[in-house]
């Protein structure tokens, strides 16, 4: 990767992907933007690319240029606009992309599908401090002290914004799900 | 079991949206988009957003206006100005209200930042009751603090404390509280939801988002906070073991080896409590 070979870096890109595009989806909530923040995270990558240190895992760093990069993005005005215009004719959760559950009954799916779109609205509401620490902790299952680490912020701090998302969230979903 | 232990039943909307957000199944990308991307990263070709749309601009006739900001040297320093001002403008309106005395119980000389102010002199005593300052109240008085509609505090004797901001109206509305012995009574108000108060003792932090409650801090055995009604998340200073108490509960932290413990409420901090809430209620409202 540090040479910038294509195979390697096509298998690094395959490891990472996934990671990295769930992130952004899921801090930024609908998926143009989350394929420009991915875009974006790959370039950067790659420009650092001979600067990676062999013996440390790249994935804690990649995930604080997407928590990055998505904060650029949904403070900019391509971000809202971006919005505006998917949501006319998307799905604004799925992207219009069917999420595949295996095993799940129609009506399971369905149900799934609903409670999917409530909880990303409402994770989206909640504002960009909160969003990130939520999102980092629960659904990338990072420790405080990663999350602290990642958004330059002690770890009290950390715990108090995820516990003020849960405490946001739980009120936007009441009686929802 | 999760990391705020069995005490949970003051907080089943959170524990569902925290189920809930872990549960989220990761989102597929378009798998052109996904294997364009990767055929740009492995050879290199990989764009910046900006470079990825380029459109071509048609020259016009250009309106005086846009010649005008055109020119950085005038508007820059205009807008600079224009935003400073407007900043300046809404940090003052975001301002949370300032801390009024509403009572003094008793008499004596409290200690504010140091210098003794005699509690007869309210006016001077409000005066001097603001953000930041310590405040040591002394043996034989009590005080009532307010903060427009969003806070009361009942300061009893003996206590020492740092005076905390008062919650802003928009923004920045987690405010932090410093206590190193004593007790307070707290009792939220019309507009405090939305806000969060963590009061922080030499062992203990409690956090608040809209609730009655005391926060006992005993230099010999640690600090208790008693719930009267919502829920307080209570935990070791450094913000670890926080656990929700409801209300009717108590949890001691210990300054010494002993795990914290939750219990009942005492009858007579409940009934002081309720007290303080009953008093408080119509002023808060």
């Amino acid at each position: 990767v540090r040479a910038r070979d294509p195979e390697a870096l096509g298998a690094f890109y395959e490891r990472y992907f996934d990671r990295v595009y769930g992130l952004a989806y899921r801090l930024l909530g609908d998926r143009a933007a989350a394929e420009d923040a991915a875009q974006d995270v790959f370039l950067k990558m790659h420009r650092a690319a001979d600067r990676i240190d062999p013996d440390r895992d790249p994935e804690p760093w990649l995930l604080t240029i997407t928590t990055n990069v998505c904060r650029d993005l949904w403070r900019s005005g391509a971000h809202r606009m971006s919005r505006r215009s998917t949501s006319i004719d998307e799905d604004p959760v799925t992207g219009g992309m069917a999420l595949p559950s295996p095993g799940k009954s129609p009506e399971g799916e369905l149900l799934a599908s609903e409670r999917e779109r409530l909880t990303q609205e409402a994770i989206t509401r909640l504002p960009e401090n909160l969003r990130e620490a939520v999102i980092l902790r629960e659904y990338q299952g990072l420790g405080y002290d990663e999350i602290a680490r990642m958004l330059g912020i002690n770890e009290a701090a950390a715990r108090k914004r995820h516990s003020r998302a849960l405490a946001e969230l739980g009120r936007h979903l009441k009686g929802l799900i | 079991m999760t990391p705020e232990g069995p005490w949970l039943p003051g907080a089943p909307e959170e524990e569902r949206a925290r189920q809930a957000v872990k549960s989220l199944p990761p989102p597929l990308a378009d798998p052109a988009f996904r294997e364009r991307l990767k055929a740009e990263f492995s050879s290199g070709a990989i764009l910046a957003r900006g470079e990825r749309t380029r459109v071509a601009v048609v020259p016009t006739a250009v309106p005086w206006w846009r010649a005008f900001l055109s020119l950085p040297r005038l508007w820059i320093p205009a807008a600079a100005a224009a935003a400073a001002a407007v900043a300046l403008a809404i940090g003052m309106m975001n301002q949370g209200p300032a801390w009024t005395v509403v009572s003094v119980r008793g008499s004596g000389v409290a200690r504010i930042d140091g210098t003794p102010v005699d509690l007869s002199a309210r006016e001077e005593l409000s005066r001097r009751i603001t953000p930041g300052v310590q405040l040591e109240v002394p043996e034989g008085a009590e005080i009532d603090l307010v903060a427009g509609k969003t806070l009361a505090v009942l300061v009893t004797p003996g206590t020492e404390l740092t005076v905390p901001p008062t919650p802003a109206r928009w923004f920045g509305r987690e405010t932090d509280l410093y206590v190193r012995r004593g007790i307070l009574r707290f009792t939220t108000g019309r507009d405090f939801p939305g806000s969060m108060l963590c009061v922080h003792t030499p062992e203990a932090m409690a956090e608040v988002t809209g609730t009655t409650f005391t926060v006992i801090c005993d230099p010999e055995i640690g600090t208790c906070v008693c719930v009267y009604e919502g829920v307080v998340r209570v935990g070791l200073k450094s913000g670890k073991d926080m656990v929700s108490v409801p209300g009717g509960m108590r949890r001691i932290v210990y300054n010494d080896e002993r795990p914290p413990v939750v219990r009942e409420i005492r009858r007579d901090g409940r009934v002081h409590l309720g007290h303080f809430h009953e008093e408080m209620g119509p002023v808060l409202k």
